[in-house]
């Protein structure tokens, strides 16, 4: 390491301050769950200085003033957070008795992920998806800001993807003041340990602790979990943005508290920022939902204006990419700019018959193989048709399809991909796959907890106060205790 | 719909839920052993790549895995005016060396970014020639992946400026590439 010890804090403080004070902004407090606080406020701290670094560039400040943007950013977050502790007065949680054995692990096996983390910091970020897509960008969005950035990116296959990776790339370029080759992967990276973080409490939220550490260690123990920690790819990004949605939502549906929803919110805002598949999970979601009503009656709170500008923020993200890629004339391969010209519909017409085998042989392969934590992978094809009930119950029905919908969707993509095959299942296909592993490991413990205590009664929507009570006066009992307590 | 499943309010506790979800997480830990071996097989060499990063300066793990020492970056760089260009020249068409040359153009320009700008590559004599031409001279730096003292397949004259190893074993004999300039071009 090169760089002064106060840069390098700065550097790491930053978003992890930012992500603090966004999850206090929309209810989240660190008791509510000590472990995937930590986690979730790296994701939700990068996901603000991402868009405020996007608006910093767009306004033409220099980057060597992008320092003011997290100290504004700090400011505003924190604002929102002192008017929501004003508005939403709330009694301190009951006090939190065992799982310390749980938090000892999860925090020795966070060390381990920045152990390989630092490991990754062995080979410079030039080579392959890493250098020629993410840090190139990242690179350009300093040095090449104006009309040259579509030209900086002739070498550069997927142009279109979003921003925040190269954003945050960027983050660290702009504060050493010079390109480096090792230190811009380190916000990324950090990622791989808040998806554990937040990962093991996801599925400690579910799962007694003895079940739910070893069950997490699966996805940890994984060759892709681990490159993630190395490397500067944003699949990780994705899985961890994916994972917060999916149990932020589940959590909001079975405790009807908003600040759930919040947390659903920012994890769905930084995986679509982060990756393209994300808009293919979020179709799913659409899908899985509309289509689960045909049987499912829906949960109380799911319509009002709460519910509705919460996709404001996630929807602003997809706004502002297609607006960049609009304005430097980028357009996905999927859509025709490839070296066929076909878009991936025609292609899938054409290729379907070669290709469905050679890919089903495939995903046989990887979800049978004991060296690979995609094997979580067959649990999601196979257990809905055992347990149907618990399945496409109340709870899970939407998270069921929408998985089920993704994975399907995702092998879609490699029947119409124009590249060969073969090349592009050893590039790409456990690494994107990797993707909704989490989620779905998270899906299986969700789906325990079911079988062992019943579908979770469906809990009224919080009331919103019109005049806040002073907290002293709010009865402990008064405060809605959420189903799934970290205990 | 009939077909699909009616809406439960609490799951049935019956031997049936508890026997398939049994099997499915004894499905997923029965990886966790072999997975942790896996990990655990890999740990020496992220012991000795830990060790590597804190230690090593970043020039030397750049040179580790480009091969380009600092002096042939700057080399590299002040060889390139602002409005000039660099081509990495490969003369093995659907050979392994194309692959190892395209590997390395990508490193090679990625690295150097944004100093120059212009990289391209050729595959064979005719795409090199593409960046002959009068008003190229002077601004034109080719990197030659011939591995044999051949001369540039291509009509002109070229100063020799170096040669640098590339690849992971810069050390020893192994691939190089020869460092030209464009310096004339005859009328």
């Amino acid at each position: 390491m090169t760089l002064p010890p106060l840069l390098i804090a700065w550097l790491l403080a930053v978003p992890f301050v930012l992500g603090a004070l966004s999850l206090r902004a929309v209810g989240l407090r660190f008791r509510d769950d000590r472990i995937g606080f930590c986690g979730w406020a790296w994701a939700a701290g990068c996901l603000l200085l991402g868009a405020l670094l996007f608006v910093w560039l767009h306004a033409g400040v220099d980057p060597a003033l992008w320092w003011t943007a997290p100290v504004f950013g700090a400011l505003a977050a924190g604002l929102l957070a002192w008017r929501h502790d004003q508005r939403h007065p709330r009694a301190p949680a009951p006090a939190v008795r065992g799982g310390r054995v749980f938090a000892l692990l999860a925090i020795v096996v966070a060390a381990v992920c920045l152990f390989w983390s630092l490991g990754g910091a062995v080979r410079p970020c030039i080579e392959a998806d890493e250098g020629n897509i993410w840090s190139l960008r990242a690179k350009s969005l300093l040095v090449d800001r104006g009309p040259g950035f579509a030209a900086a990116q002739v070498w550069n296959l997927h142009a279109d993807y979003p921003l925040l990776d190269p954003l945050l790339q960027a983050w660290i370029y702009s504060q050493v003041g010079a390109i480096v080759h090792f230190e811009n992967r380190w916000l990324v990276q950090l990622c791989g340990a808040a998806l554990w973080l937040s990962l093991a409490a996801a599925v400690r939220a579910r799962l007694p602790g003895l079940l739910a550490m070893p069950v997490a260690l699966v996805v940890v123990a994984g060759a892709d979990f681990q490159a993630q920690c190395r490397l500067a790819y944003a699949d990780g990004m994705v899985a961890l943005g994916v994972l917060m949605a999916i149990d932020g939502w589940l959590r909001w549906r079975s405790s009807g508290q908003g600040r759930w929803r919040g947390l659903a919110v920012l994890g769905l805002t930084f995986a679509l920022w982060s990756k393209n598949e994300t808009v293919l999970y979020l179709v799913a979601f659409g899908g899985a939902e509309a289509l689960s009503r045909l049987w499912v009656r829906p949960w109380p709170g799911g319509r009002g204006w709460r519910s509705i500008s919460a996709w404001l923020l996630p929807l602003s993200v997809l706004g502002a990419q297609v607006w960049f890629n609009r304005r430097h004339g980028f357009r996905s391969d999927l859509f025709g700019d490839n070296p066929t010209g076909k878009n991936l519909f025609t292609l899938v017409a054409e290729q379907w018959r070669e290709r469905v085998p050679a890919l089903l042989s495939e995903a046989w392969q990887v979800m049978f193989s004991v060296t690979s934590a995609h094997g979580a992978f067959a649990v999601l094809l196979v257990l809905p048709i055992l347990l149907p009930k618990v399945a496409f119950g109340r709870h899970l029905a939407a998270i069921t399809l929408l998985l089920w919908a993704s994975l399907c969707g995702l092998h879609v993509v490699w029947v119409g991909s124009f590249l060969d095959l073969r090349f592009h299942l050893d590039t790409s296909y456990q690494r994107v796959l990797f993707q909704l592993l989490p989620a779905t490991v998270l899906w299986c413990a969700a789906m325990a907890r079911v079988v062992l205590d019943g579908e979770p009664e469906p809990a009224a929507p919080e009331p919103v106060p019109e005049n806040p009570p002073k907290l002293i006066a709010m009865p402990a009992n008064a405060i809605s205790k959420p189903r799934f307590e970290v205990s | 719909m009939s077909a699909l499943p009616p809406e439960t309010e609490t799951a049935p506790r019956t031997r049936w839920p508890l026997a398939c979800t049994a099997v499915a997480f004894a499905w997923l830990l029965s990886r966790l052993p072999f997975l942790l071996a896996e990990t655990a097989r890999r740990q020496p060499d992220a012991w000795l790549e830990a060790r590597a990063a804190i230690e090593l300066a970043p020039d030397v793990r750049i040179r580790m895995a480009t091969g380009l020492t600092p002096a042939a970056v700057t080399l590299l760089r002040e060889a390139v005016p602002a409005d000039g260009r660099i081509v990495l020249f490969c003369p093995y068409p659907g050979r392994e060396m194309e692959g190892f040359l395209r590997n390395a153009f990508e490193k090679v320009k990625n690295l150097l970014y944004p100093k120059p700008r212009a990289v391209y590559f050729a595959q064979g004599a005719p795409a090199l020639g593409e960046h002959i031409r009068g008003e190229l001279v002077g601004k034109v730096v080719i990197l030659d992946g011939t591995q044999e003292n051949a001369e540039l397949p291509a009509i002109g004259e070229f100063a020799l400026l170096g040669e640098v190893p590339i690849g992971d074993r810069p050390a020893g004999p192994g691939p190089r590439l020869r460092i030209w300039r464009l310096v004339k071009v005859p009328q």
